[in-house]
């Protein structure tokens, strides 16, 4: 097996940039690539399983963000939009903007963070019997996340081109936002599975960080609500910069932070290239342990 | 072996798995980089050596805990060594857990897709056996419902349905099997037979011994993580029986089923005074049994030679000594005994103060479990000295024997089963030319178209035919007229004659009516035979009646003819 590793890295030695790469992410992301098409069954299975045996299956999960953002649309824009402070500003939909662009890929971070904790447990039968690389299981589950999260910001789109919101011309940068969000969901959640296998407690722990996180966060409320002593919670935050992904071409109307934008890819791929390192070493222990 | 012709190759293969005693003592472990040591390590493999020829099928037996498994998953690929190297040399499937990865929720078909997949197989590939795999499952229309809603002996068919379709180079066969009616048990055991067959790696887990001697050709026995033997199927399997046979007491007492165990443990205990009579001329001072390396001991193997040794003190001179053991079963049965005057006759010389005599059974054949030694010695032979021994003691010595296998009876005599052969003379097979129920008790050539017989008001023998039934007779060569006597009881008799068709072989050869009450003969022209043959010969009758349909006897047959005699004439 390993020799065809090190045949796929002299391969690639040509150029220069593979090299600075690690064989261990290599290694993982030929073993998705060559099962990509089992992974796509597994998408389609567990996105299926998520509504069979119910009439209307699959368009549950149209209705689900769409009833979640007509919710808020309606309770934001007509009655609590002047209550808010600072809302007024954004104008009738502004605050609706505001909230989804952050509250959308959150919902779909929980979700698959949480689901991806259990991932190797869950799936321990399987692991222990037939062999295959596990990474296939997390990455099926992060990309049914993804793809939760994309039929919810079509609902979202959709809205807001039916209300007749006008959205600026950096909206066209989402498809790399959302790119940049697939990496970083991945990223974490293998991280997380592997350290949940060893460690028993990390999903209540993500969940329990997670809630915490979500208020600490501008995400509900705006940046300027927060009093000026705390100001730098936010600077530092990285969620802050997760969700500023998106709020930066939809909302504001603008490109990303380039700070803010290069720390949080740079801390993914750092995070991605140990992640992948530990992952090696820890791979066979894996099925000793479920 | 060239190493191209290996498809398994264990080398020097270690596994260790860490015993934490909680999660936190793992936590300490880590936060300390292992400066603390929390964990116990537990080795389920020991030294694993082990190298498998394309084509071979072994078996790999163990009790449980003995690293079976773990060697499997360590071939299957699922687990790591962690000292050692393993090659496999193909594509490896595993039958350890049927259906591992089903959803429930889903169609066989869909189940089919992705679990084939998962077992490496293309999309091109599962395309391709698709109609193979449902058809071998049997699942029939079922393919479409969700997997919640089969039985389990549909999920397991489809689980093995796959892994058998994933074409491998290494088989790997757990215990999948031991689940499943005997239908399904049959049907899988024969298609690994195949797959052996065809010339792909069979490697087999099974505490089923006949399957392993049956299956394969080599076994490797694995005890507490160590190959404790390796070599043909049959002698391993002998000496891991008698290895568990032997531990079956240690583990019973383990286990604290004492009384158990105490029925598998000759009881040594001293002689007791009832147990012990005679005139005291010459008395018995120590008896011991020998196996056939000569050591001492109560346990014995099956096949071993067995020796009893008595020791013996004469008060006075005797001039020749008849001594003698008699062997009993636990339940009292008399099985063996032998004394040197009348059985196995050896002139003593005269014996006078301490000595001791042997015998010896040759290859002792006793089936397993606990037996009696009894032992004696007389001054004279015949009555009335028989009834009066120097020494006797009853059934005074618990031995035990060992042996691998089942038993059943007494006595395991060394046999052997011939293949099924074809009657070269059809008068061998016993089959009479002449069924007459007068005679003799013929009924084993009758079939199940009959009643038993009877006799009628006039004392003669018969008995009542169904609407179908046969007989089988001898027909000789020449000879091809059939003579049936026989009567009918038919209440309709007198509107209309109960007929009666004959046939050999699914081809009618003739009819004929029965109308009376009383004994007639009929006759039948008959095919010629080329020689002795034999014949079943069928009835079908066109009516039947019961008799507690026109009376009140409660006699609920259905009767046909009754039939007395029949010959070929």
């Amino acid at each position: 097996m390993d020799s065809e590793y090190i045949s796929l890295t002299i391969q690639l030695e040509g150029y220069r940039i593979f090299s600075l790469i690690p064989k261990s992410c290599l290694v993982m992301l030929k073993d998705i690539i060559e099962h990509r098409t089992l992974i796509w069954a597994f998408v389609k299975r567990d996105l299926k399983g998520r509504y069979i045996g119910s009439t209307i299956g699959f368009l549950w999960s149209v209705i689900q963000p769409l009833a979640m953002i007509l919710v808020y649309t309606v309770i934001f824009s007509q009655i609590m939009s002047s209550k808010l402070p600072g809302t007024a500003a954004l104008g009738k939909m502004g605050y609706v903007i505001y909230l989804c662009t952050g509250i959308l890929p959150w919902i779909a971070m929980q979700e698959t963070f949480l689901r991806a904790c259990g991932a190797f447990i869950e799936h321990s039968a399987m692991i222990k019997k037939v062999s295959f690389p596990p990474i296939i299981l997390i990455s099926y589950i992060v990309i049914a996340g993804f793809i939760n999260l994309l039929i919810s910001f079509s609902v979202f789109l959709l809205i807001m081109l039916i209300a007749g919101v006008k959205l600026g011309a950096y909206t066209l940068l989402l498809p790399v936002s959302l790119l940049i969000f697939l990496f970083f969901l991945f990223t974490v959640s293998f991280f997380l599975a592997m350290v949940h296998v060893f460690f028993r407690d990390t999903q209540q722990i993500v969940s329990l960080i997670l809630t915490v996180w979500f208020w600490v966060t501008p995400i509900v409320y705006l940046p300027s609500l927060i009093p000026e002593g705390l100001r730098f919670v936010t600077e530092i935050n990285p969620a802050n910069y997760l969700v500023n992904l998106f709020r930066d071409p939809i909302f504001y109307n603008q490109f990303y932070h380039w700070r803010e934008a290069s720390v949080f890819l740079l801390s993914t791929l750092l995070l991605f290239v140990l992640g992948s390192a530990i992952f090696k070493k820890l791979r066979k222990h894996i099925p000793d342990e479920i | 072996m060239k190493s191209d012709n290996i498809a398994v190759e264990c080398i020097n293969i270690h596994k260790k798995y860490r015993i934490y005693r909680n999660p936190l003592s793992r936590l300490k472990e880590w936060l300390t980089w292992g400066k603390i040591q929390t964990h116990n390590d537990f080795w389920a493999l020991k030294k694993i050596n082990l190298k498998v020829a394309k084509g071979e099928a072994v078996g790999v037996i163990g009790e449980n805990g003995s690293g079976k498994s773990t060697l499997l998953k360590i071939i299957t690929g699922t687990t790591w060594p962690t000292i050692g190297e393993i090659k496999a040399n193909g594509r490896v499937s595993a039958l350890l857990e049927l259906g591992a990865g089903f959803h429930p929720d889903f169609t066989g078909r869909q189940n089919i897709y992705i679990n084939a997949r998962l077992l490496g197989l293309t999309d091109e590939e599962v395309d391709d056996r698709f109609e193979e795999i449902v058809r071998f499952a049997e699942l029939g229309s079922f393919i479409d419902s969700p997997i919640r809603t089969y039985s389990s002996g549909m999920y397991i068919r489809l689980g093995f349905s796959i892994a058998c379709h994933v074409s491998p180079d290494i088989l790997i066969v757990d215990e999948a099997l031991s689940v499943g009616d005997d239908y399904f048990q049959k049907k899988s055991i024969d298609r690994i037979k195949k797959f052996r067959d065809e010339g792909i790696t069979v490697l087999f887990v099974s505490h089923a011994m006949p399957h392993i001697t049956r299956f394969c050709d080599r076994a490797v026995w694995l005890r507490e993580g160590v190959i404790e033997a390796e070599g043909e199927a049959k002698d391993v399997v002998n000496d891991y029986q008698r290895y568990c046979f032997r531990h079956t007491y240690e583990r019973l007492v383990i286990a604290g089923k004492e009384e158990q165990a105490e029925a598998l443990q000759p009881d040594e205990e001293p002689v007791l005074e009832e147990q012990v009579w005679g005139t005291g001329k010459v008395k018995f001072t120590n008896v011991m049994i020998l196996n056939g390396k000569g050591e001492a001991t109560r346990s014995l193997e099956q096949g071993d030679d067995m020796t009893v040794r008595l020791y013996y003190y004469a008060f006075e001179p005797i001039k020749s000594p008849i001594f003698g053991l008699n062997i009993h079963t636990i339940q009292g049965v008399y099985i063996y005994g032998t004394r040197n005057y009348n059985i196995h006759r050896r002139e003593i010389d005269q014996i006078d103060g301490a000595g001791y005599v042997e015998f010896t059974i040759k290859d002792m054949l006793l089936h397993k479990g606990k037996y009696f030694l009894s032992v004696m010695v007389f001054d004279e032979p015949d009555d009335p000295y028989w009834q009066n021994p120097c020494d006797w003691h009853n059934q005074a010595y618990e031995f035990l024997v060992f042996a691998p296998g089942e038993a059943h009876g007494l006595v395991a005599f060394p046999g052997e089963w011939s293949d099924k052969k074809e009657i070269e003379n059809a008068k061998d097979s016993g089959v009479p030319a002449k069924l007459s129920l007068e005679d003799q008790w013929l009924f084993h050539y009758f079939d199940s178209g009959w009643y038993r017989p009877e006799k009628d008001k006039d004392g003669k023998m018969f008995c009542w035919s169904k609407d179908k039934a046969g007989f089988l007779l001898l027909q000789k060569k020449g000879k091809n007229k059939l003579e049936l006597e026989v009567k009918a009881a038919h209440p309709d008799l007198k509107k209309s004659p109960v007929d009666v068709d004959c046939y050999l072989d699914d081809k009618k050869i003739g009819t004929f009516s029965v109308d009376s009450t009383k004994w007639q003969a009929v006759e039948l022209k008959f095919p010629k035979a080329q020689k002795d043959q034999i014949r079943w010969i069928r009835l079908e009758v066109n009516k039947v009646w019961r008799p507690s349909d026109v009376s009140t006897t409660g006699d609920k047959r259905r009767l046909g003819v009754g039939l007395s005699t029949v010959t070929f004439k």
